[in-house]
């Protein structure tokens, strides 16, 4: 019993990310011996497949909107999408954070110069188009924030402090909402953007937290820039 | 695998602090939502408790510590409600009946046929786990949260956390075997 419930709980870390590298492997190789093992692990797996599934329908992909206002938490409406469909961020964002043209990318994440950050250097994405350089920030995207405030996603990539954040807009000035610091991955030959995984996964809950809409096009973002924004 | 990366910062600046916790849950809604359907085993009970648990966060928003995480707040807050709730109707002796919270009818209003389908036996087979295990299994699970991230939720330590979850696979497992869920 006691053997039993050390393999389950080995089954759960292993399912769950819970491993280190080396305790992954051995674990892995440990399946490739054990039939019986790896048949658990594999209904587990698929266990937890149905569950999210059979939860998924809970409204997992954005705030809906009449259950907000049921709880009293109705905001102003994000700018609508062209397709009207609910903000679907989580679809969008890395096809849009990617999908730009490979030369830009590398032009921006290769040899860029070190230096020190401008103290107010978030005063930049008052003026810089997304994927525009400007000193040591490069604004990715734009989109509007539950409360009404335009919100932008940037990159950082040299200087003292690199890393990648998204600032809000309010009264004259842009606020830090999120920040993760670490050294953007450098791309390789054969892929793009996104520069971390993990960067993306820790400003997941700033997006949830802010509840942002869909990206502004280009041709939104230069009627706001150019409109002060406002 | 490393459960953070980096060093993710939430300065605030600006807003009156009613206004940042309510964009906050605004934030959290959806993720609040699918905790609670979890948790309360359906979706109608599930929208109650978060109700409750909003209405709840708001009332008492002084005692949020601002730089600590909401989710993990509010998390707490829901499962507080779901044990009073499980207190008053074990006082009242008000039996749950698994099947009438969840709308387990198909399109046709067939129960036998929907109760078949892997997504049905896979709920009920959740909401049949005593509540520490669905719990654990709804955090990590459906919410994607660490063993460590949990745990603090919880207020319990991680070896709990991994105990608790492998328990809750192993009965899930169990109930969705080929005869697992009949009576």
């Amino acid at each position: 019993m006691i053997d039993d419930d050390a393999r389950d709980q080995r089954i759960a870390a292993y399912l769950d990310g819970q491993m280190d590298p080396a305790q992954a492997a051995a674990f892995e190789a440990e399946l490739g011996r054990d039939a019986e093992l790896s048949d658990r692990l594999m209904r587990w797996g698929a266990n937890d497949d149905l569950l999210r599934a059979a939860f998924a329908g809970s409204d997992a992909s954005g705030a809906d909107a009449a259950f907000a206002a049921r709880v009293g938490l109705a905001e102003p409406a994000a700018i609508v999408a062209a397709n009207d469909n609910a903000s679907g961020w989580q679809r969008w964002r890395w096809p849009t954070a990617v999908g730009v043209a490979a030369a830009v990318m590398l032009a921006v994440l290769i040899g860029m110069p070190r230096g020190d950050r401008a103290p107010d250097d978030l005063a930049a994405l008052d003026r810089l188009a997304s994927l525009e350089r400007g000193g040591d920030l490069v604004p990715l995207l734009t989109a509007r924030a539950a409360d009404g405030r335009f919100c932008r996603e940037f990159i950082r990539p040299g200087g003292r402090d690199p890393g990648r954040g998204i600032a809000c807009r309010s009264g004259t000035g842009w606020t830090q909402e999120a920040f993760v610091r670490g050294g953007i991955a450098a791309p390789d030959e054969e892929r793009m953007m996104p520069a971390a995984g993990p960067q993306a996964a820790a400003l997941d809950r700033a997006y949830e937290r802010l509840g942002l809409g869909d990206p502004l096009t280009n041709a939104q973002e230069k009627v706001v820039i150019a409109g002060g924004w406002k | 695998m490393s459960e953070s990366f980096g060093e993710l910062e939430m300065p605030r600046q600006g807003n009156p602090p009613d206004q940042d916790l309510r964009a906050d849950i605004v934030g959290l809604l959806p993720r609040l939502r699918r905790f609670c359907h979890a948790l309360a085993r359906g979706a109608d009970a599930g929208d109650d408790l978060c109700q409750a648990t909003v209405e709840r966060a708001l009332a008492r928003s002084g005692q949020f510590q601002p730089g600590t995480r909401m989710d993990s707040w509010m998390y707490r807050i829901a499962q507080n409600l779901m044990i009073d709730d499980h207190r008053r109707r074990r006082t009242r002796g008000v039996e749950i009946d698994v099947d009438e919270q969840f709308d387990l009818r198909g399109e046709d209003g067939v129960a036998v046929v929907e109760r078949r389908s892997d997504l049905a036996r896979a709920r009920a087979a959740l909401a049949a786990l005593p509540e520490d295990q669905r719990v654990v299994m709804a955090l990590v699970v459906i919410d994607g949260q660490s063993y460590r991230d949990a745990a603090a939720v919880l207020g319990v330590p991680i070896g709990t956390v991994m105990s608790r979850i492998a328990r809750a696979r192993a009965a899930i497992d169990k109930a969705m075997m080929p005869g697992g869920n009949d009576d």
